[in-house]
């Protein structure tokens, strides 16, 4: 199922939690919200939910406005961040609860019931455990009840807040990997918030970053980390190095770095640039800003390094990150004081304001 | 390994288990212990025959049905309308609700013969509320051609009753409906669940341990109860009259014996009952979280 969302505005009080807000969902997509918190992804979500209701706008499911149906008529799949299972029936009771709670004319019967949740229990490889209260389970094993539970009214969309935020990294990581091929075996259309960038960019389709209310940036997870249309994409996805810049006309000088910027205008910009842009090159290379080495830290295959650069422009010093592959360092010192140029391959100018 | 008597006591950052626990025991045996073996010691002096010939006394009979069957009457009244008081005082705000939540204890706080008497003023024929509900008035002739009878009958007593105990329900449901997540609510709801079984099947079955201990503590404490009922009861014998009362009407006759009879009676189907109250309680426990 689409789901399309029309000048979304939403207020709490004196604080403006969505501000004009578009977006599209196709088919079938998943769909990651990234941003930090206080950013209006978990707002949106509940607002797509029914659990929360815009104070303009629109919500579209297919084409059809669901903006005034409630929770209990959009037949939405919901899943918490701390499960909100029912401590006092067991598994699979509390999977079985949203076909229970029917009106009679079109609940299931009672072996239909008991099917579905045996096959259920099955999809989210928790068989045998039907039988458990949600207490005697961890933290990702009622996560993935919480799922089954969501599942078994076969909704039209999967709505997920920060499902992972309470688990710890390794299981978290195992469960984000399964969750997205159980959304590639069955298909259904699903939208889940994340204040975790690796998370987002490792399993969604397209990631939504947000910020104070506001979308930042749409795209395949790549595009966004590859090409953040912001400062604030480029801050918040990854890595990064902000350098004080001066543009005039078109060209920005980088610390003694004269970079083309033809669509910033004339004054004090930053320069973004990630700490695996950057290419080592013995000091005096054309084309690389210069500096000393102050730390070398070893992680791995990978070398941090970092770069202390006398900027023409500032009276502070700054700490440049450079990750290089050990192998492709070879040749030059990597020693503490040593002088090397850092060459970026892809530099970004934003105008600072 | 070495098991010495220490090993069974888990290391604590607080020392003090000896002193504590000597502490609780010798309080409990001044307390509660030392009394109630005395009252059984006075009883003995009837023996078993003469015991059970004072409980299946039919006066006696009488009291002990209406003291444990208006008490429970009380607790469930207490139960219901407790949960819907803590309801409100936890889900909504309007004006005057710390006032609202304050008079919840004042039952705590007024000696009870005060709210006997007061009660019994207005529930009279001639009271305030009383008069409401006499022949002359619509509301009594649905009662029939009498009208309804508050005062003096055991309908008064079951007033009383539900006046001291209402606090208990009310301050053991607080707390956990104000914990109780609202997430959990939603999930409720976005599977589909109407308002009514969301709070049939989720919210009342977790509130259910906190509501059985507020109806034990109210029940407990209408058994008990004898200041604010003796003014309202009318204390016809057979009819209205409470078992605690008969006991101080054996005392003012100098039958010692027969008075601590009757309490021990009492005190063992109270113990019956909170002990299968408890059991009950337990067992709902160790169902959700073994």
């Amino acid at each position: 199922m689409g789901i399309d969302i029309k000048s979304v505005n939403k207020r709490f009080g004196s604080f403006e939690a969505l501000r004009d807000v578009n977006l599209s969902v196709a088919p079938g997509e998943f769909l990651a919200l990234l941003g930090p918190s206080g950013s209006g992804k978990t707002t949106l979500l509940r607002i797509i939910a029914g659990l929360e209701f815009a104070d303009e706008g629109q919500v579209l499911f297919d084409g059809h406005d669901v903006s005034e149906r409630s929770v209990r008529d959009r037949h939405v799949g919901f899943v918490f961040q701390h499960y909100a299972l029912f401590k006092h029936i067991t598994v699979a009771k509390n999977i079985a609860f949203g076909l229970e709670v029917r009106p009679r004319a079109s609940r299931p019967s009672r072996q239909d019931i008991d099917e579905r949740v045996q096959r259920l229990l099955q999809l989210v490889q928790l068989p045998g455990l039907g039988g458990r209260y949600p207490t005697q389970l961890s933290g990702g094993q009622r996560q993935r009840v919480a799922l089954a539970r969501a599942l078994a009214i076969e909704p039209r969309v999967l709505l997920l807040d920060e499902p992972f935020g309470a688990l710890d990294a390794k299981v978290r990581k195992e469960l984000r990997r399964w969750l997205r091929k159980l959304h590639d075996e069955m298909g259904i259309t699903t939208v889940f918030v994340t204040h975790d960038q690796e998370e987002a960019l490792e399993i969604a389709d397209r990631v939504v970053v947000m910020s104070k209310g506001v979308i930042e940036q749409v795209g395949p997870a790549q595009e966004v980390y590859d090409q953040p249309a912001t400062p604030f994409v480029y801050d918040f996805l990854g890595n990064t190095n902000r350098l004080p810049a001066s543009v005039r006309g078109g060209i920005a000088n980088v610390a003694g770095l004269l970079v083309p910027a033809p669509e910033v205008p004339d004054g004090a910009g930053i320069a973004f640039v990630r700490p695996h842009e950057f290419d080592l090159r013995p000091s005096g290379t054309y084309g690389g800003i210069e500096g000393i080495i102050s730390h070398v830290f070893a992680n791995g295959p990978i070398l941090r390094i970092e770069v202390n650069v006398p900027a023409v422009h500032v009276a502070v010093d700054l700490q440049v990150e450079v990750e290089a592959m050990r192998q492709g360092v070879d040749g030059l010192s990597l020693s503490r004081g040593a002088r090397v140029a850092l060459a970026p391959r892809n530099i970004r100018i934003f105008p600072d304001h | 390994m070495n098991w010495s008597p220490a090993r069974l006591r888990q290391p604590s950052v607080i020392p003090g288990f000896r002193l504590t626990l000597g502490f609780s025991l010798a309080y409990l045996f001044l307390i509660v212990l030392i009394p109630l073996g005395a009252l059984l010691l006075k009883a003995s002096e009837l023996g078993i025959g003469g015991m059970l010939a004072i409980a299946f006394d039919a006066r006696v009979l009488a009291a002990l049905k209406l003291s444990f069957g208006a008490s429970f009457v009380a607790a469930l009244i207490n139960g219901v309308f407790g949960l819907v008081l803590a309801w409100v005082l936890v889900r909504y705000r309007f004006p005057g609700k710390k006032i609202v939540d304050a008079i919840v204890d004042l039952p705590f706080a007024l000696p009870t013969a005060v709210a006997g008497i007061t009660l019994a003023t207005l529930y009279a024929k001639n009271g305030w509320v009383g008069a409401l509900f006499g022949p002359q008035t619509w509301v009594g002739s649905l009662f029939g051609p009498k009208g309804l009878m508050i005062a003096y009958t055991p309908l008064g007593v079951v007033l009383a009753l539900t006046f001291v105990g209402l606090p208990f329900v009310v301050r053991t449901v607080q707390p956990v409906l104000a914990d109780f997540d609202a997430e959990t609510e939603e999930a409720a709801a976005s599977l589909g669940a109407s308002r009514l079984s969301t709070f049939t099947r989720v919210i009342f079955p977790a509130l259910l341990p906190a509501l059985t201990t507020g109806f034990a503590l109210a029940f407990a404490r209408a058994v008990g109860e004898y200041g604010s009922v003796i003014f309202i009861a009318g204390n016809i014998p057979m009819v209205s009259e409470i078992a605690p009362l008969l006991i101080v009407t054996k005392l003012e006759e100098y039958n010692y014996a027969g008075a601590a009879a009757i309490a021990v009676v009492m005190l063992a189907i109270s113990f019956v009952l909170l002990l299968v109250i408890n059991l009950l309680q337990r067992w709902n426990q160790s169902r959700m979280r073994a």
